[in-house]
């Protein structure tokens, strides 16, 4: 038997009271990806779109896990030397949600940029909060988060002395549907190595809309 | 005069060894059982000075009115026996005017006898009722019996009132010669359960033999026993239900969040990223689309200040409340059908003039 189909069977198997507790979501993003690299010899600049999906398990006691995933094309702006690349990530999170406007994140990704030259693989911890509070009612949601990146790893590069992110969005919620939209910044300061400092930004812009799939009726 | 001087030692010796009610009650009694045995030997012209003694205005002992009639039966029966009819019946009537009630056993007593009895309750016309004595009444199923009693044939009409209403219940409106039960089930004559209270129940009784009239009124203090009714819930107050409408100020509110997230997506462009890497258009993107959907959650907020949740979930709150107060009702109301009534003697029978 499959792990998908187990987990399937152990939900269905889980007293109702708590089945209806558990709820989980599935979204498609759709990001605009800003990525600046500046390694000494001026600033490299690549933009694209990325394309992903994100499906969140949320369960009982305030906890959720999400499971993410995107890929895409940046194409190297003119004039800033860089170079096209292919972007490709995959994270898992997990949540706790100790008040109804904060959760505290926590999560690792990893994330490939492939050019002609070289493909570097990145690797992200990162432990943070994102706050959410009603903008409209319960439909409109403000949208703030803060996380550090105590270890992000790079092969060919020393690891990053300085990472974090900052974001900020609105949310929409209706009955089941979900829709996002959120600015978020990463930076990573690499150490000095001589007279140099690598510093790399990824900014993203993602809408992220989806539905709640489980449990069929609303929570 | 030996007797006398006898039977007014025996009075003088009893009172001045006994307390003063149980004393002359004890004397008076042992001077009636004295006539009695004196009576039963047929020793009528020794009973019949003792018999007079106790009827005596003179008499110094207390007499209860069933000793006093006893003495007035054994009078007449004596007198009868000694064929001195009309004044037997004169004594005969004496005991049926306090006590109608009063009867002679057949048993006991001579036909002559009787048949003086029976001309005095000609003669005679009063009403009378038993004591009451203290009755719980389940109105569903029971009922408070009186036992009256009409001397001879009459036209009787037995009512309850409450006293100082004007609406009356007929427990029994015919003929009636001597005793008769009439009963009271609680109710008023509109079928409603009487309310707490004194109640007279009044006897009126006409004479078909003769033009005399005679009542009786008998006062009753009614209460009910009910089992203790729960309350109801209390409609809910002020700062008991969620609020139901936004406040004018809080589409403001969330015009500042707004233009709150625009801030901090600019914030973010400016002072989380790197001064030498500098930021894209994305931030100033993101500000804009805050500063619409601030704008546009003042607005809407503006025109819909309602909080469905909040109206839903006093609704809920409500219904409950109002579910829970059925429920209490209808288990008061079947308490309340529960009720028993306790009916007791609020003062002695009071004849009327």
């Amino acid at each position: 038997m499959s792990s998908p189909l187990r987990l399937a069977l152990a939900v269905l198997l889980l007293p109702a009271g708590v089945r209806a507790q558990i709820v989980l979501s599935g979204f498609v993003t759709v990001t605009r990806a800003d990525h600046r690299v500046d390694a000494g010899v001026g600033v490299e600049r690549a933009a694209g779109v990325l394309v992903g999906g994100t499906t969140r398990l949320r369960l009982p006691h305030g906890i959720a896990f999400t499971v993410s995933g995107e890929t895409g094309h940046l194409t190297a702006v003119q004039g800033t030397g860089g170079i096209d690349r292919d972007v490709s990530q995959l994270g898992a999170a997990v949540e706790f949600v100790p008040l109804a406007w904060l959760a505290l994140e926590s999560g690792v990704m990893v994330r490939s940029f492939g050019t002609v030259v070289a493909r570097q693989r990145w690797t992200l911890v990162r432990a943070g909060a994102e706050a959410r509070i009603p903008l409209s009612g319960e439909t409109i949601w403000a949208v703030g988060r803060a996380h550090l990146l105590p270890v992000v790893s790079v092969n060919g590069l020393p690891n990053a002395a300085t990472a974090f992110d900052a974001g900020t969005g609105l949310a929409y919620r209706r009955g089941r549907l979900v829709l996002d939209l959120t600015y978020t910044v990463e930076r990573c300061d690499f150490p000095w190595q001589g007279s140099t400092r690598r510093s790399e930004q990824f900014g993203t812009l993602m809408i992220r809309g989806g539905a709640q799939i489980l449990p069929l009726s609303l929570p | 005069m030996r007797q006398r001087a006898t039977t007014l030692g025996l009075a003088v010796v009893l009172v001045l060894g006994l307390p003063g009610t149980v004393v002359g009650q004890a004397g008076t009694a042992e001077l009636l059982q004295q006539a009695r045995q004196l009576y039963e030997r047929l020793e009528i012209e020794r009973a019949l000075p003792l018999l007079r003694q106790v009827v005596s205005p003179e008499w110094p002992l207390e007499v209860t009115t069933a000793q006093r009639v006893e003495a007035y039966k054994y009078l007449g029966a004596a007198l009868a026996l000694r064929e001195k009819r009309d004044s037997a019946v004169l004594y005969f009537r004496a005991a049926l005017e306090r006590d109608p009630f009063a009867d002679l056993d057949p048993a006991q007593f001579t036909p002559a006898q009787t048949a003086a009895f029976a001309a005095a309750r000609r003669l005679t016309f009063s009403v009378g009722a038993r004591p009451i004595s203290e009755t719980r009444v389940d109105p569903r199923t029971g009922r408070l019996a009186v036992t009256v009693v009409t001397t001879h044939m009459a036209a009787l009409r037995a009512t309850v009132r409450a006293l100082g209403g004007t609406k009356e219940v007929v427990l029994y409106d015919g003929p009636n010669d001597g005793v008769r039960e009439v009963g009271w089930n609680g109710l008023m004559s509109d079928g409603r359960l009487a309310p707490p209270g004194r109640y007279d129940l009044s006897l009126v009784g006409r004479s078909q033999i003769r033009a005399q009239a005679d009542s009786l009124r008998v006062y009753l203090d009614l209460r009910y026993e009910v089992e203790s009714l729960e309350d109801t819930l209390p409609a809910f107050g002020p700062g008991e239900l969620l609020p139901e409408r936004h406040s004018e100020s809080v589409a403001g509110r969330d015009l500042l969040k707004g233009l709150g997230v625009a801030l901090g997506a600019l914030a973010v462009g400016s002072l989380v990223a790197n001064d030498r890497l500098g930021t894209g258009r994305e931030g100033r993107v993101m500000a804009g689309a805050a500063t619409a959907g601030g704008v546009a959650a003042f607005f809407y907020r503006r025109a819909h200040r309602d909080i469905p949740q909040n109206v839903a979930r006093n609704a809920t709150r409500r219904a409950e409340r109002d579910s829970a107060n059925v429920s209490i009702r209808r288990r008061n109301a079947d308490r309340i059908a529960r009720t028993l009534l306790l009916i007791t003697p609020a003062t002695a029978s009071v004849p009327e003039p």
